[in-house]
């Protein structure tokens, strides 16, 4: 299973460049796509999800142009947008079952099978017959997720799905879709490093509509050892310190002193320690790379 | 704060593109209604100023509902937008008063609403200027005339109906509630107008009509011409409490909901309301509290079980109807449309539960009127339902942001879109149902067993519903290419308007071929919508001309509908041009084959249809007519007196094909001269498209043969020996109906209920005038006086006969039976056909027919006169009434005129799609289905009058006042014939029925005659001089002054009189009589102090302005009450276009000047009597006559009984437009 994206542009009327000839390659497993808000993940992955045109390139999964034949990607495709909305007045049972239809299952009692195995896995079971439009922000994202398994997807497009979700309805739902991506593709943009490094067997770093860095996790983070080094610092003291080295990020403790991760081949200077490298580190040194 | 919010609000409403999209199309509409009002050019100008007060109110007047329709888009929108884009979550948190949110959001869309309307105005006084107007009809701008149309009317509409529609939204925060909620409204407002209805209740519904039309019209409905041209609205009386009483209404609304109105996250009392409707779902949906499975619950391996997908057509299919019935389902259990069935439903029941009403009676619960009755309106709502849900189902997905879930499935859009489509049609169907069951429903309740379901289905599913769907296809096209679907509704709206205008336009901007159907959407056969339907005739062959245009609509919808499938919005593209090219894209394969397929179909059946509509007879248009006619009439002008040998004898042959709506038939003149001169040319005039040919038993060539426009052949034959005074020539003629084809069917023939009459046979002299007529152009040649010698030589209704022998043998198809004038002498059969040879006693006036259907008999003797009504079977119920009023008009005329000159008289019923009304033939009264035979006058609440039985007695008449009595062509004839029918049928209701109905009758009459002289454009002749096309002078007028007349002179004196004019005049066969001859009977008898009548009531037009300023009752000592009566009687002749005189022709006035209201009031000399009188209830405590001679008035009457009612002219003998301050009741 491959995806397999070549020189995508995408300008939009108002000249913004959301997708800048992108070219990305995607196998099997989850793949995270991070990039600030702005990025063009969302234009990427909308358009994948045979949702926009592009201006030019084209995008292949395992063998299907998907810019001439959206309808065979269709079929084969789940996809979670960022925001999303129900018809009011309608139960989770009803929904699916008015999705699962149009996704294509004839018969009534598949359709009904499958629903009840998408709920029990969603944990919505026993909610199936309120109202979706009166779900909580988490139950509302697992019925996203529900109505995606519908076809039994194999590439799947999950836009930025765990913004908003609280520790523990956000721990469940990356853990569905952990389960999911093991055996199919599994395209997922955000911009919380963190649910890359749990999740993710590959991930590409984007900004400005151009992949910036496209690498495992795993690699990125060994790429980067014995680079990262860390100081707290006096808040009065930040602009010098920016100014001397290549601050990757910042943070606040309790006492109002700061936290600074530097980026050097070599210890910077006195009172800097190295520092077990993050994802962020990576994120942040690919986005100042730009 | 409100004026930040204000602005804020004004602000976007400039920015939107839809708000000058609507001004754009009012404007373009009211200009188009401007310009459609219009008057001819100067000639035949009628007087009518185009933009006086009362015009400007109805022109402006139309667009009401579209105004109303418009408001929820504007003002329904304004508070709407925060609710959607959850703007309320932010905007409810600042610190603002509600007072200043409500108020700025309110008043900013009022504000938006009124700047859209206001362009109403403007497009009406920019269609003054347009070439095709008479510049003399226009006024030009005036602002009191338009502020107080828009100050008055236009605004305080926009407040009350924007006002419900701001609440509705408010409360439910549901912005199709408030489109739903104005159609509502509307219907609303058409019940109130059945139940309450103008004419039973004038003041309640002055009051309750909203738009406040009906409070105009009850001060305006009398109003001439002079008053209509120089008057403003009045703005008093019941006018000013409709609008204070709606603006109170509004008021209050709105009042409750500020009241109510809190900055809360959840529509809290709106969901209180909305739950009256969870009734029908016993278990509450929705989800309180947090889903309370523990967070840290392992998730098991996923493993989804393996099913099929099944992408083929079938599996599609049913697809389709799947999401079909999911938005079918959404659609009825949303409130508002359960509110909207509820409401329609109740409409249905009050429109038709009155029927068809005429005068005070209504018709027979019949399917065909439970039918007709409510789908001329309800077609609209339709309509409007079916505009405003096509746009709601198309932009569903996008509305509750699920159309990326949705776009992402691999279902293919046609599924998408035809599941919409078909769901709008499921919607028409429910509310056609709506119909049926109010139909049937009505029909039991008031005892009408005979339900035929099989109508009702193939009216509104087999005929009706393809209107609608091709409606539907239309909303598919413009909801799916606006994004905006308030703006789409609307642009929906105006399309059927907008598609007529184009018609009514096009000629007049030099495009006569927009008249053709072929351009107008869903149109042709020239109507809008529906056909008409008879008992007898069916749709009378209708069927497939109508059929071929719905067809060709549907094809043509079908593009539309390809249309809308290449630009369905599939995901989301960023800018319209990108929907272009995906619309580029789609359009190949099978899409391109099918646009092209249909295409061509559409193109051929257009094709086909504009060559059936002009070739092969050819078309002209409503204009090129009117051209050829006057161009025909100049040209043959110098034929308009020439002398026409007369018709004595007539011989048809006539054989009718019912079932073919077929005719061939074949006829005989003897013409002799009956002048003093040689006749060597022959004028010629016979009907176009009936194939006639025929030849003279002489020698005679053609100096010139025309056919005028598709209306009639104009022929001038010269003989080559002239014909002699006193010569005899016989003259043959063959006539065949045309050969029919599924587009152009025989409407002469019907299959049941065929009435054909004889301007189907050649005539002789000038007689284009008829012409005029048929299509409807101003009748303006005018008939001479009857004091012109030359005139009265001829008859009113022939020129080229005076009396004649009839004869004719008539066949039709076995089962049905054939009539014509005259007594049966055989009657046979031969190869399945039957045959009738009918022949009149003595000669009759050239006056015959030609009738058939399968009729039940009934049979009845007058004295040694056999009567017969032919009816349909199943229509027997007023038929003892109809034989009632055969002996009754008989027996009248024959006992105080001349004896009846037949020994038989038939009533015989006629396919209505023939016409509605009755005639009066030589011994046969044809009269249509609608005109009597299904009157509800068994009905134990009818009070009403009885005009089956009226009607017969009418027709009747016409055997003396038509037949006997023949007026001369001049002006007045019609008083002769129709004025004195009428006098027949009120002394014989008043001998039968009683006064009280006379007097109702009576009162009927006089106000529809007050009502129609207001709309006489021309001058309202006298009635001894009334213009045949004046049928509200002869008719009404008549009635009321010749039963006013008898109330006078006594019955007995007056029958004398006419008694000894009918002797002298009967059959007269030159020197024909005239009004003035007439007259001199009735001066005759009338004694020297009632001879001002003569002049007041028959040789001008004389009103009178009576009032009671007082009256007091006094109760006496002996038990008897004293009545003080204070009046006041002002005479004045009405002249051109209603001015008033109040002087004589010596120049003698009288006046009174009332100190009181300082106001001087004139009159007419008097000498007249006035009939006082006092009632207790139905109990006439005094009636008489009194003598005036001045204006102011006091008198004292001493009666019985405590009296409930006194009156000056009690029961409305006299003419005076404002009646009610005649009486005044206790």
């Amino acid at each position: 299973m491959n995806l397999t994206i070549n020189n995508l542009t995408k300008i939009y009327k108002n000249g913004v460049k959301a997708v800048d000839n992108l070219s990305l390659e995607i196998g099997t497993g989850m793949f995270g796509l991070l990039g600030p808000n702005g990025a063009g993940k969302s234009t990427l992955m909308r358009t994948i999800a045979t949702l926009q045109s592009a201006d030019t390139g084209n995008i292949n999964f395992n063998g299907i142009n998907i810019f001439e034949d959206k309808m065979s990607l269709r079929k084969i495709l789940g996809y979670l947008p960022q925001e999303f909305g129900v018809y009011p007045k309608v139960s989770a049972l009803n929904l699916l079952d008015y999705f699962a239809t149009l996704k294509g299952i004839a018969s009534k009692k598949e359709r009904q099978k499958l629903i009840d195995e998408t709920l029990e896995i969603t944990n919505l079971y026993d909610a199936r017959k309120k109202h979706v439009s009166t779900y909580s922000g988490g139950m509302k994202q697992r019925f996203g997720i529900a109505q995606m398994l519908l076809n039994n997807p194999q590439l799947i497009i999950v836009d930025e799905p765990t913004a908003g979700l609280d520790p523990a309805e956000r721990n469940r739902f990356l853990n569905i879709l952990r389960e999911i991506g093991t055996n199919n593709t599994v395209i997922f943009s955000t911009h919380i490093v963190d649910d890359v490094k749990e999740l993710c067997t590959d991930m590409a770093i984007m900004n400005g509509g151009k992949v910036l860095k496209h690498i495992t996790p795993t690699k990125a983070t060994n790429e980067l050892r014995g680079q990262i080094w860390t100081k707290t610092i006096s808040r009065n003291n930040l602009e010098n310190t920016e100014n001397q080295f290549e601050v990757l990020s910042s943070s606040y403790n309790p006492d109002n002193s700061i936290n600074v991760r530097v980026n050097s081949k070599m210890k910077p200077s006195e009172g800097f320690s190295i520092a077990e490298v993050g994802l962020e580190d990576v994120y942040f040194l690919a986005l100042r790379g730009e | 704060m409100f004026s930040t919010i204000y602005k804020y609000e004004l602000k976007h409403w400039v920015k939107q593109p839809a708000i000058y999209i609507y001004a754009i199309f009012f404007l373009l509409f009211s200009w188009a209604a401007g310009t459609g009002n219009s008057e001819p050019p100067e000639a035949s100008w009628s007087g009518r100023m185009l933009d006086s007060s009362i015009e400007l109110f109805k022109t402006i007047g139309f667009f009401d509902t579209f105004i109303a329709l418009l408001l929820p888009a504007i003002l329904g929108l304004t508070i709407y937008r925060d609710y959607r884009s959850n703007m309320h979550q932010i905007l409810y948190a600042y610190p603002f008063e509600k007072r200043d949110y409500l108020f700025a959001k309110y008043l900013s869309g009022l504000t938006a609403s009124f700047g859209v309307v206001s362009m109403i105005g403007l497009g009406v006084y920019i269609s003054s200027f347009m070439s095709w107007i008479n510049p003399e009809s226009v006024f030009g701008f005036n602002l009191r005339r338009y502020g107080q149309i828009f100050g008055v009317f236009v605004l305080p509409n926009i407040l009350l109906v924007g006002t419900i529609v701001f609440v509705v939204v408010g409360v439910t925060r549901n912005i199709y509630a408030g489109f739903i909620a104005v159609i509502i409204w509307v219907l609303l407002r058409e019940s109130l107008g059945n139940i309450f209805s103008p004419m039973d209740y004038p003041t309640i519904s002055a009051i309750l009509d909203s738009s406040g039309k009906n409070s105009i019209d009850f001060y305006t409905n009398y109003w001439t011409v002079a008053e209509r041209n120089a008057n403003l609205l009045p703005l008093h009386g019941l006018v000013l409490w409709n609008r204070v009483f709606w603006m109170v209404i509004a008021a209050v609304i709105f009042t409750s909901f500020y009241r109510k109105f809190s900055f809360s996250q959840n529509a809290d009392f709106g969901l209180r309301l909305v739950t009256l409707f969870q009734i029908f779902k016993p278990k509450t949906n929705s989800l309180k509290g947090n889903d309370k499975l523990s967070p840290n619950r392992k998730i098991q391996k996923i493993n989804l079980s393996e099913v099929s997908f099944d992408f083929s057509l079938f599996q599609q299919l049913k697809t389709t109807w799947y999401l079909t019935k999911a938005d079918f389902k959404y659609i009825v259990k949303h409130p508002p449309f359960v509110l909207l069935i509820i409401a329609g439903f109740f409409t249905v029941i009050f429109m038709v539960s009155k029927g068809m009403m005429r005068w005070d009676t209504s018709s027979l619960p019949l399917t065909r009127i439970m039918l007709d009755l409510p789908l001329s309106m309800f077609s609209a709502v339709i309509n409007i339902v079916t505009f405003l849900y096509a746009g709601l189902l198309i932009n569903r997905g996008r509305m509750a942001f699920s159309n990326q879930l949705i776009d992402i499935t691999p279902t293919p859009n046609w599924v998408l879109f035809f599941s919409k489509f078909i769901a709008i049609i499921l919607i028409q169907i429910t509310l056609l149902s709506l119909i049926m069951f109010g139909g049937i429903l009505t029909q039991f309740f008031k005892g009408y067993y005979e339900f035929e379901i099989g109508q009702y289905i193939i009216e509104l599913f087999g005929v009706n519903l393809i209107h609608f769907i091709i409606w539907a296809m239309l909303a598919m096209l413009i909801q799916s290419l606006f994004t905006n679907p308030y703006l789409g509704f609307f642009i929906c709206l105006l399309a059927p308007v907008g598609f007529i205008g184009l018609a009514d336009l096009g000629p007049k901007m030099g495009l006569p071929l927009l008249e053709s159907g072929i351009f107008r959407y869903n149109q042709g056969l020239g109507s809008m919508f529906g056909l008409p339907y008879s008992d007898l005739d069916g749709y009378g062959g209708l069927l497939s001309p109508y059929f071929a245009y719905k067809f060709y609509w549907f094809l043509g919808g079908s593009l539309l509908m390809g249309g809308a499938m290449t630009l369905w919005i599939r995901g989301l593209p960023h800018s319209f041009s990108e929907r272009l090219s995906i619309a580029k894209s789609r359009f190949s394969g099978k899409l391109a084959l099918a646009f092209s397929l249909f295409l061509i179909s559409f193109l051929g059946m257009g094709f086909t249809l504009y060559y059936q509509e002009t070739i092969p007879r050819e078309y002209y248009s409503h204009q090129e007519k009117m051209d050829l006619l006057v161009a025909a009439e100049k040209k043959y002008k110098r034929y308009q007196n020439i002398i026409s040998p007369h018709i004595v004898s007539v011989k048809m042959n006539m054989d009718l094909y019912p079932k073919e709506r077929h005719f061939d038939g074949s006829g005989k003149y003897i013409l002799v001269n009956h002048s003093e001169e040689i006749i060597d040319t022959i004028v010629l005039n016979y009907k176009s498209q009936l194939n006639q040919t025929y030849d003279f038993e002489c020698e005679y060539e053609f100096v010139s043969q025309e056919e005028i426009g598709n209306m009639a052949h104009f022929d001038i034959v010269k003989l080559k020996e002239g014909l002699k005074p006193n010569d005899t020539l016989k003259m043959t003629f063959q006539m065949k109906s045309m050969p029919q084809n599924w587009f152009h069917i025989n409407n002469r023939v019907k299959y049941n209920g065929t009435y054909i009459n004889d301007e189907i046979c050649p005539r002789f002299g000038y007689w284009l005038g008829y012409l005029r007529e048929e299509i409807g152009m101003n009748y303006d040649i005018k008939m001479p006086h009857p004091t012109d010698t030359l005139a009265i030589k001829e008859l009113e209704l022939r020129k080229d006969s005076k009396m004649i022998d009839f004869e004719a043998i008539v066949s039709t198809s076995d089962d049905q039976i054939a009539i014509s004038p005259g007594a049966l002498l055989r009657e046979w059969a031969e190869k399945n056909r039957r045959y009738f040879h009918y022949k009149t006693e003595t000669k009759i006036s050239h006056s015959f027919l030609f009738m058939s259907g399968e009729f039940d008999v009934a049979k009845d003797k007058w004295r040694n006169i056999d009567l017969e009504v032919y009816y349909r079977k199943g229509h027997e119920y007023n038929v003892q009434r109809m034989m009632d009023g055969m002996k009754a008009g008989l027996e009248f005329c024959n006992d105080n005129f001349s004896p009846y000159q037949f020994n038989q008289l038939k009533i015989v019923e006629f396919a209505q799609t023939g016409g509605v009304s009755a005639h009066g033939f030589p011994g046969v009264l044809p009269s249509g289905e609608g005109a009597g035979f299904t009157a509800d006058l068994d009905g134990h609440k009818h009070e009403g009058v009885d005009w089956a039985f009226g009607t017969a007695v009418h027709e009747v008449a016409h055997q003396w006042w038509g037949h006997q009595v023949r007026a001369a062509s001049a002006q007045g004839s019609k008083m002769i014939a129709e004025s004195m029918a009428e006098y027949v049928n009120v002394c014989v209701k008043h001998k039968v029925k009683g006064k009280k109905e006379v007097r109702k009758y009576i009162k009927h009459e006089m106000d529809h005659y007050l009502q129609k002289r207001a709309r006489e454009w021309g001058t309202e002749q006298p009635l001894m001089y009334t213009h045949p096309d004046q049928n509200y002078i002869h008719y009404p007028k008549g009635t009321v002054t010749f039963y006013a007349l008898k109330e006078y002179l006594g019955q007995e004196k007056l029958n004398q009189a006419i008694g000894k004019f009918v002797k002298k005049v009967a059959f007269r066969e030159e020197g024909f009589t005239t009004t003035p001859e007439m007259m001199n009977y009735i001066r005759e008898a009338t004694p020297d102090s009632l001879k001002y009548i003569i002049k007041d009531w028959f040789e001008t037009v004389t009103l009178y302005d009576s009032k009671i300023v007082d009256a007091k009752i006094s109760p006496l000592k002996n038990g008897q009450f004293q009545i003080d009566l204070d009046f006041q009687v002002s005479k004045y002749r009405s002249e051109d276009k209603g001015i008033k005189v109040f002087e004589d022709e010596k120049g003698a006035s009288i006046s009174y000047h009332d100190t009181d209201k300082d106001e001087t009031i004139q009159s007419l000399p008097l000498a007249d009597y006035i009939e006082i009188g006092i009632l207790n209830g139905d109990k006439e405590l005094y009636l008489k006559k009194h003598k005036v001679t001045q204006i102011k008035n006091q008198i004292s009457l001493i009666v019985d009984e405590y009296p409930t009612e006194v009156g000056i002219d009690i029961f409305g003998l006299l003419i005076d437009v404002k009646r009610a301050d005649n009486l005044k009741k206790f």
